[in-house]
């Protein structure tokens, strides 16, 4: 047996999930009878990494009903990464599938809140454009303007339900009323806030690599009432933005004329 | 020198110590962190970073999966790459393990079958990320449960032959030989005293515990009596080396594991102060 076939009939009896069940005598293996800690440890390992990642989940669920359900998880979609914190990108649509779950409707749109809450925990560092270094933009051309946003930045919205509300009440504010509604969220490194649609709007154009002149009409919009001073005062205090570019010119790297 | 950890005692360093060891800056040789652990940016990276000032540090990698077929995961090195430049450690190491086959990931670290082919297989590996990282790094033994046939060597075997066609040093880990001697029936002696002291850069101990009549590396109880005396042993052949206590799992309080380390250390120091096996 050489290297390869080795690691492949290993991977077959670690594979066959009976734990039961004699492995096949051929594997050539011994002890084989021992592979259930193997199969135990990916599963234990990738269970505590969704506990870790999805903890208002597990809070609206309860630790027992979250431990099953997510070993429902693990053992119907393998593991595409080596790195347990990567684990959980599919929990979300998971969980809006599974039955046991539907009388918490809510709670995929909660799930892929608090999955891109460790996106944003989780993102690369990233430089910061300070506002005044855009202090020498004029504000007629400021609207030209491109801004690369941080790559913690995570927007979420849910259609019908009050998911920043529901993320209060588990950080110990009041109850939520789950009649209250669709919301849209804004999420940075360290914190949340619920934002307009029209700010969602102007966001997600931003994102996109829009021009600030483009998001912002896409943002009126939706709303033409949307409060787009307070979207980039939000924008630069929590340090999301990383550059400012018109025609291919990263203003990150450029000096203010007054410096 | 592979590394250029301290000849002082280290601790493994995880994350709901970070508070206290940051705000009391403990007398701790050096510490080891899980490499993946550090990947991302914010605050975590900050604080390895906070660390990194005032402590020698070792990145101890868990997912690079030396012994998989195929390519090495060319994101997973470059990510380690990037935390290697921005926190400069004393030391790296990865497993002697394999995670990954057709496509599928196993978030464990399995033996490395020591078959024909081992040897090219893995030492065509560990260059590949010596050479990505521009420096030798360090790789462990690993505590298994079940066992190859037609082995052609012993894994202590294969540490050394690797350490000598790949340059990079070896990080013995005493509880997992151990393990594997309840488990497997290999001598964990015979196996310490097959590796040359000038190879080994790093040692962990660790505790395991019984689950339906096997051993299992669980990092989450006491070093045990045995596993002391394997390292008394050792260190008596070897001379002093860092050795680093690990623990992962039925975490307690940061004051109960220092104390365990100072008594490791005191151990190390002065053997007849041993509080931990029979050193002598």
């Amino acid at each position: 047996m050489n290297y390869a076939q080795a690691i492949s009939a290993f991977a077959q009896v670690l594979n066959h999930e009976d734990d039961t069940d004699q492995p096949p005598a051929a594997s050539g293996l011994h002890f084989a009878h021992r592979m259930r800690h193997y199969r135990a440890n990916c599963r234990l390992n990738r269970i505590a990494a969704l506990q870790a990642t999805f903890s208002t989940v597990e809070q609206l669920l309860g630790a027992d009903f979250f431990r099953a359900m997510a070993r429902e998880y693990v053992d119907s979609i393998p593991a595409t990464s080596a790195n347990l914190h990567e684990m959980g990108g599919e929990f979300p649509g998971f969980i809006a599938q599974f039955a046991p779950a539907a009388a918490l409707p809510y709670l995929p749109d909660v799930a892929q809140l608090d999955w891109a809450r460790w996106q944003a925990w989780l993102a690369p560092d990233a430089p910061e454009l300070a506002a005044d270094q855009l202090a020498f933009v004029a504000s007629d051309d400021f609207a030209s303007y491109r801004l690369q946003l941080h790559p913690a930045m995570q927007l979420v919205a849910s259609a019908s339900w009050p998911i920043a509300d529901i993320l209060a009440m588990h950080a110990g504010g009041p109850s939520a009323n789950l009649d209250a509604g669709g919301q849209k969220i804004m999420i940075s490194r360290y914190q949340w806030q619920t934002v307009s649609d029209g700010q969602w709007a102007f966001f997600s154009a931003l994102q996109q690599r829009s021009s600030v002149g483009d998001a912002l009409e896409q943002a009126l919009a939706v709303d033409e009432h949307t409060d787009i001073n307070q979207a980039l005062l939000w924008l630069f205090q929590q340090q999301l933005v990383c550059a400012a570019d018109r025609s291919g010119t990263v203003c990150e790297d450029t000096p203010p004329p007054h410096a | 020198m592979k590394t250029t950890l301290p000849q002082l005692s280290g601790l493994g360093l995880r994350s709901p110590h970070l508070p206290t060891v940051l705000e009391t800056r403990p007398d701790v040789g050096w510490w080891e962190v899980h490499s993946e652990n550090y990947f991302g940016g914010g605050q975590a990276v900050a604080q390895l970073l906070q660390i990194r000032r005032d402590y020698p540090l070792s990145l101890h990698g868990v997912g690079l999966g030396l012994g998989r077929l195929g390519e090495l995961d060319a994101r997973h090195l470059a990510q380690l790459k990037q935390l290697a430049e921005r926190v400069e450690p004393s030391a790296i190491s990865e497993h002697l393990a394999w995670n990954h086959f057709a496509g599928r990931y196993f978030n464990d670290l399995l033996p490395v079958p020591r078959v024909q082919g081992v040897v090219e297989h893995l030492a065509s590996h560990i260059m590949q990320v010596q050479d990505a990282l521009r420096r030798p790094i360090l790789i462990e033994n690993v505590s298994a449960y079940v066992g190859f046939a037609e082995e052609i060597m012993s894994e202590a075997e294969l540490m050394v032959e690797l350490a000598r066609r790949t340059g990079c040093g070896l990080l013995v880990d005493v509880n997992n030989f151990y393990v594997n001697t309840l488990n497997l029936g290999l001598d964990a002696e015979a196996e310490l005293a097959r590796i040359p002291g000038e190879l080994v850069e790093e040692i962990h101990i660790a505790g395991f515990e019984w689950f339906e009549g096997t051993a299992v590396d669980t990092h989450g109880a006491a070093v045990s009596t045995e596993v002391c005396q394997l390292l008394g042993n050792a260190l008596q052949r070897w001379g002093h080396k860092p050795v680093l206590l690990e623990r992962d799992t039925q975490l307690g309080s940061f004051a109960d594991l220092h104390q365990e380390y100072m008594q490791l250390e005191q151990m190390i120091k002065k053997p007849q102060a041993n509080t931990c096996g029979v050193y002598k």
